[in-house]
């Protein structure tokens, strides 16, 4: 069971973050529909792999949406997960429970989006469909916080709630906008020699991870700080040896996103068809990959107990 | 890349067993001796989920003694009792907090 729930809560909260992180990038970070596309050559292609990703990540959302309740209802009932198909225990779980009131919620929000998915409406230019697709995607991320740790305690709740959906909003534009930068440096890069077009969207995306990255370290410690009495915790509990393995890789990240700044950025500035614009996309990659590890380890903390205070 | 990921997933499974809605304190005291108190009332570390959470209080015969009327508000749980004779009881408790985790656990009072 305990597999199964952090299985699915590790789905699920990254089906979100790049659900929302792929509109985000579309709409703010390529600015589809002001930069023309169509006459930079690239972009044709990123738009297939950028709908059919969202499709994709939506039916992983509903599945791992569905999983998750599905654990938390056995985890709830103390019962086996067979047991928990019970509809009687699906039923108290979905009616009596703020957990089911959220998921009730969410549901309605999950309706709306793939309503604006399969109207093709959260694909479409910047209309006012893809900025609600991108707005809804963000509503069933930040929800989430409803369902962790800072939805239950009994002081300074609110403060709590709003630093987590900030952490997690924040995380949704960097690290999980690299996922769809590598896309789309793949898609230049494969569309023929790349032109001055590319560097502003490069820019804009190097000036927002900075800014995320600062924000990232702000709400990530303040979170800390309500669920750690002390440094030794950090060490001593699992969730707080978690907590250090998260942030050495998001350190990792950092670096790498640094050396990516410095040393792939001025080169395509001079040229921007220059062989770096691969080496760039490999090392987006790369880091793409130790952000969905991060992830994995964000389900897992959500699994585990914060240290107990006093201890 | 598969070893790291059974790893880690056996690592989250070995932890998840642990409490997470924790009895912060109650009343009468874990452990206590006094008079024989008219209901017992436990606050919890976290907000409770009314539908699966439950207190109930034995004697040392392992009979229920008290007055079958629970309730869950918040984070604290409460159940009255009917005039209890000296003697040692125990206070079994089952919580699931709002953040879905179950968690249960007993102490004892006296009554002189």
């Amino acid at each position: 069971m305990i597999v199964l729930l952090v299985l699915a809560r590790t789905l699920h909260i990254g089906s979100a973050l790049l659900l929302t992180s792929l509109l985000f990038f579309r709409l703010v970070v390529l600015r589809e529909g002001r930069t023309e596309p169509e006459k930079a050559g690239w972009p044709i292609a990123f738009n297939r792999q950028l709908q059919r990703g969202l499709g994709g990540l939506f039916l992983l959302h509903l599945l791992s949406g569905a999983a998750w309740f599905w654990a938390v209802t056995a985890g709830m009932n103390d019962s086996s997960l067979r047991e928990a198909l019970d509809p009687a225990q699906l039923g108290t779980v979905l009616l009596q429970t703020q957990f089911g009131w959220l998921w009730s919620w969410r549901a309605g929000l999950a309706l709306v989006f793939g309503a604006l998915l399969l109207t093709g409406s959260a694909a479409r230019g910047r209309s006012a469909g893809s900025w609600l697709a991108l707005g809804v995607s963000g509503l069933l991320l930040g929800s989430l916080t409803w369902a962790g740790h800072a939805a239950a305690g009994t002081e300074h709740r609110i403060a709590h709630l709003g630093i987590d959906l900030a952490h997690l909003a924040i995380a949704a534009i960097w690290p999980m906008g690299l996922p769809p930068l590598a896309l789309f440096l793949r898609a230049v890069a494969r569309a023929g020699p790349a032109g001055p077009e590319v560097m502003p969207i490069l820019q804009r995306f190097s000036r927002l991870s900075l800014a995320c990255v600062i924000l990232l370290l702000a709400t990530g410690i303040a979170n800390a700080l309500f669920f750690f009495p002390s440094w030794s915790a950090l060490v001593t509990s699992t969730y707080g040896r978690l907590l250090l393995g998260k942030v050495a890789l998001f350190l990792v990240m950092v670096g790498l996103g640094a050396f990516n700044r410095f040393s792939f950025l001025p080169a395509l500035m001079g040229d921007p068809a220059s062989p770096a614009l691969v080496r760039l996309q490999r090392a987006v990659l790369l880091e793409s990959a130790i952000g969905l590890v991060v992830i994995s380890i964000v389900g897992m903390m959500g699994a585990t107990s914060p240290p107990v205070p006093g201890s | 890349m598969r070893k790291l990921l059974t790893l880690l997933l056996t690592l989250a499974a070995a932890t998840a067993a642990q409490a997470h809605a924790f009895l912060d304190h109650a009343d009468p005291r874990v452990g206590s001796t006094g008079p024989a108190p008219g209901h017992v009332e436990l606050w919890m570390t976290e907000e409770l989920e009314p539908a699966f959470t439950q207190v109930k209080v034995y004697d040392a015969q392992d009979h229920q003694v008290d007055r079958k009327d629970a309730k869950i508000s918040g984070s604290t749980m409460t159940v009255s009792l009917p005039a209890l004779t000296p003697g040692t009881y125990k206070v079994k408790w089952s919580a699931v907090a709002v953040d879905t985790h179950h968690t249960n656990g007993t102490f004892t009072f006296t009554v002189q």
